[in-house]
């Protein structure tokens, strides 16, 4: 059988909490043995309610936050803790996830140049990326405050796509947009998956947008994965998995 | 008679040489028990609105223009400042942040209290169980013990709900909530959606909705406002307008939702963004973005009724008077 | 920038080129005694010189020096030590701080129990004890200021670092395999810079204070390198006798330089808030 791109074993998370004055400190099961397998060139959704885990799933996967226990697989092998050069992240607050103080083409370029992926000019390097995200190639020298929400959301593509990740997880990247943005980065999204071969894990608590976006649908409540179904079923899900 | 009623309401920002045109003749009323969402994009002008309807506009925005009728009272007349004490106990207004009502450093009930009797003469004790009351009617768990507490120490949904039970606490026949589900998740906002609905059929309060998104107003408006722009482009009954927009920007809109069409086909966008208005564009304000345009839509268009309790300010709309 | 911050920031500049070129703006050396005519001594403002024809605009101490020129020489020192201190507790302080915020855990732990020690003696006190230990000179006195004050900047840079750690940039360039030393240095520091510079900006006055009065009670420069401090204190004891100017010349450009590191730290400060920005 072919191997799948990624695998997620066993992963739980559990936070530490200090209460109060006294410092009794207490844990919080952030996650609870959740294992997750992308195949290459899939589309996966998760969906649960606020703070039912999605975001520390999401962290946890990319590297960011090395898990209490379990572990991952990238193309069969075991991943160290840390981030991996195949995987990035789109975050949801594109304003917080730009560094404020840097111009579009250094946002986009410091990391390939870094890494040794621009072969030819640098301005050409950046003007390729923002066209694949549709972003006019003048702003590159645009800092972040003076790009409007839309905008600023498809620099944080363009810069996650310009290191060639294989896989790409989008935390809530869409939900702070306005409808007719939110539509535009999606069409954006699912060109970009056609174009390149991404695999795309893809997080929100708009049923809607997953549906719209995903072939397989991850639910999670309270730290667990309760169901994976095809997104043209979860329309019939029990509704009282978003209610509590 | 309407609880509200607004005129021809427009508002300027900064200097009065080259201002920026954010409301344009922004007309509306509400009546007892009605819900108005008023929807679009952000920068479209609907906190604007909301804020010169409760006194809150402070400099540089100025309302160069409109009246503003509240319970029958022409209140366009006063200056600002009057308007807002005269306003108080008739209306109050819900924000995003939740903290913009709330004082940081005083505890829930001395806020509730002082509110209660800043507008009216009731004793403390009084003040006290009337607090306790509402906080139960916001639907906040173990009422008693969140009267004692600091802003901070509860969570986002709740500190929402103790901000709008602030805002009902001296019984406004007005309610101007201006997005206060957006920052909370689903599973929130439905209750706190369920929690106004319920309190003005109780108490038959006129609620101004602001949001920017269509699916909320759906579900909970009785009528709807389409701003586009710092104009109203259509206005109707929901249920009317949702499925049969006449506006095309309002089909815009209601083609982007995921679900409008199949999944994995591409949502329909519109190009570019919303004009700049110091100076506003020539003619229709939708017309670089309009896939209707023509020729005569350099003209401005005026809002017109349509029949049905609907208006559209567009020369082509989708939906031709019966 | 508010206008009375442009005001302080090119007062200071104008002071700062002054500074530096004293030995071109002065009429005399006052460290070259030669130069120097006991005759003169102690003349009032506007006094003529004895034998050439030059003006004491500010009239001239014990030893017959033109206060103006012993003032730029003074300025040039104060200003000397206190930048340079500034600057290289402010490097140390900025170091350890973001080395604290990122690697968190026991790292954090040692300099921030180490910054707390510090900043709990008085800055005055510990120079004092520094100074007794090394005895008098220019870089003396600028090493015991740094011991004084890089805490403060430790403290600064710790802070800012931790809330800039916990936006989404910096989980983007990790998740990017930028070098850490990168992610510090050219995404966390940049963005921290407008609350350290405005602490600098405070702390630089503390500097020139600090020494001002360290040369004042005789513990920090040399009597050879009059700094502002010791002019002032050169002219105490004639300051009942009538005499006011040999001190209270360089006692009012020390309080001109105070006064606009202050103005010029309260400009930046509300330049780095965002809430006052509009303003
Ligand atoms: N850094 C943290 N420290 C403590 N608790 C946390 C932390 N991050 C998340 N949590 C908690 O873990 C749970 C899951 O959070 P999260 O993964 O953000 O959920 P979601 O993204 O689905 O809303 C929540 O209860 C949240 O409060
Ligand atoms: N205090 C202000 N100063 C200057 N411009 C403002 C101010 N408040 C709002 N605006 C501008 O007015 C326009 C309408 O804003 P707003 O009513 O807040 O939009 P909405 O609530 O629909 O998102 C926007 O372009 C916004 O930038
Ligand atoms: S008036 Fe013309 S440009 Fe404006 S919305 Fe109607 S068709 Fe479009
Ligand atoms: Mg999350
Ligand atoms: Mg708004």
């Amino acid at each position: 059988m072919n191997e799948p791109l990624f695998h997620a074993r066993n992963i739980s998370q559990s936070y530490v909490l200090a209460n109060g004055w006294r410092q009794r400190r207490s844990t919080l099961q952030a996650l609870d043995d959740v294992s997750l397998t992308l195949h290459a060139g899939e589309s996966v959704g998760i969906v649960g309610e606020s703070g039912s885990g999605k975001s520390t799933l999401a962290r946890i996967i990319v590297g960011l936050l090395p898990p209490t226990a379990g572990e991952r697989y990238w193309q069969g092998q075991r991943l160290p803790d840390g981030p991996h050069a195949g995987i990035q992240m789109v975050f949801q607050d594109a304003a917080s996830a730009l560094n404020p103080r840097a111009r579009v083409t250094e946002l986009i370029a410091e990391a390939p140049r870094i890494h040794g992926l621009i072969t030819s000019g640098e301005s050409d390097f950046v003007a390729t990326q923002l066209n694949r995200v549709g972003l006019d190639p003048q702003l590159a020298q645009r800092y972040p405050h003076q790009l409007s929400g839309g905008q600023r959301a498809r620099v944080g593509i363009a810069r996650a796509l310009a290191v060639k990740p294989q896989l790409l997880v989008c935390d809530e990247a869409v939900a702070a947009l306005d409808v007719l943005i939110q539509a535009q980065i999606l069409n954006l999204l699912q060109q970009l998956r056609r174009e390149l071969g991404l695999t795309l894990l893809f997080i929100s608590h708009d049923l809607g947008v997953v549906r719209h976006l995903c072939e397989r649908v991850v639910v999670m409540h309270h730290g667990r994965i309760v169901e994976t179904t095809s997104a043209g079923q979860l329309a019939g899900l029990p509704s009282s998995l978003f209610r509590s | 008679m309407s609880v509200l009623d607004v005129k021809d309401l427009t508002i300027h920002i900064g200097d009065t040489k080259s201002p920026a045109h954010a409301v344009d003749s922004v007309s509306l009323h509400i009546e007892r028990g009605e819900v108005v969402a008023l929807v679009g994009e952000s920068g479209s002008g609907k906190t604007l609105t909301g804020l010169a309807i409760a006194g809150l506009l402070d400099p540089p925005l100025r309302r160069v223009g409109g009246e503003i009728t509240l319970l029958g009272e022409n209140l366009s007349a006063l200056p600002e400042s009057q308007l807002r004490r005269r306003r108080g106990d008739r209306l109050a207004m819900v924000f995003q942040d939740p903290m913009a009502t709330l004082n940081p450093v005083l505890r829930i009930e001395t806020q509730l209290v002082e509110t209660i009797r800043a507008h009216r003469n009731v004793g403390r004790n009084a003040a006290r169980d009337e607090a306790l009351a509402m906080l139960d009617e916001v639907g906040i768990t173990l009422p008693a013990q969140r009267l004692r507490a600091y802003p901070h120490e509860l969570s986002g949904g709740m500190r929402q709900r103790v901000a709008i039970g602030a805002a009902l606490i001296n019984r406004p026949a007005l309610l101007i909530a201006d997005e206060p589900t957006t920052a909370l998740d689903v599973t929130l906002q439905a209750q706190i959606l369920a929690l106004i609905d319920q309190y003005r059929r109780d108490h038959g309060t006129a609620v101004l909705w602001i949001t920017h998104d269509l699916g909320v107003a759906a579900g909970f408006a009785d009528r709807v406002l389409v701003m586009y722009a710092g104009q109203i482009v259509e206005s109707g009954p929901c249920a009317r307008v949702l499925q049969a927009p006449a506006h095309p920007y309002t089909a815009a809109l209601l083609g982007a939702i995921p679900g409008s069409v199949p999944p994995g086909t591409p949502l329909a966008t519109l190009p570019g963004q919303p004009p700049g208005l110091s100076p506003p564009p020539e003619g229709c304000r939708f017309r670089a973005r309009c896939p209707r345009a023509a020729a005569a839509c350099i003209a401005a268009p005026p809002q017109v009724a349509t029949g049905e309790a609907r208006t559209v300010r567009c020369f082509f709309p989708l939906v031709t008077p019966p | 920038m508010s206008r009375r911050g442009w005001f302080s920031l090119i007062l200071l500049a104008a002071l700062l080129l002054a500074a530096l070129l004293a030995p071109w703006l002065a009429s005399q050396n006052p460290y070259d005694l030669a130069t120097l005519d006991i005759l003169d001594a102690r003349l009032p403002p506007g006094s003529a010189a004895l034998d050439h024809g030059g003006t004491y605009w500010l009239g001239t101490d014990a030893q017959g020096r033109d206060m103006l020129s012993a003032m730029l020489y003074g300025l040039r020192i104060s200003l000397a030590v206190g930048v340079l201190s500034t600057l290289l507790a402010l490097t140390a302080g900025v170091v350890l701080g973001l080395l604290a915020a990122w690697h968190g855990r026991w790292v954090d732990a040692l300099i921030m129990r180490v910054v707390d020690i510090q900043l709990s003696f008085p800055a005055i006190l510990l120079a004092l004890v520094l100074l007794a230990l090394t005895g008098p000179g220019v870089s003396k006195i600028v090493l015991a200021l740094l011991a004084a004050q890089w805490a403060y900047y430790a403290r600064t840079a710790r802070s800012a670092a931790l809330v800039e750690c916990q936006k989404d940039y910096v989980a983007a360039a990790r998740l990017l395999r930028l070098p850490t030393w990168r992610i510090l240095l050219r995404h966390v520091l940049p963005n921290c810079l407008p609350t350290l510079l405005t602490v600098a900006a405070l702390q630089l006055a503390a500097a020139i204070s600090l020494e001002a009065t360290l040369s004042f009670l005789g513990l920090g420069l040399p009597v050879t390198e009059p700094s502002l401090g010791l002019l002032i204190a050169n002219g105490f004891q004639y300051l009942l006798s009538g005499r006011y100017w040999i001190s209270v010349f360089p006692g009012l450009l020390l309080v001109v330089v105070l006064t606009c590191c202050n103005l010029l730290a309260d400009a930046l400060r509300q330049r780095a808030d965002p809430r006052e920005a509009g303003r």
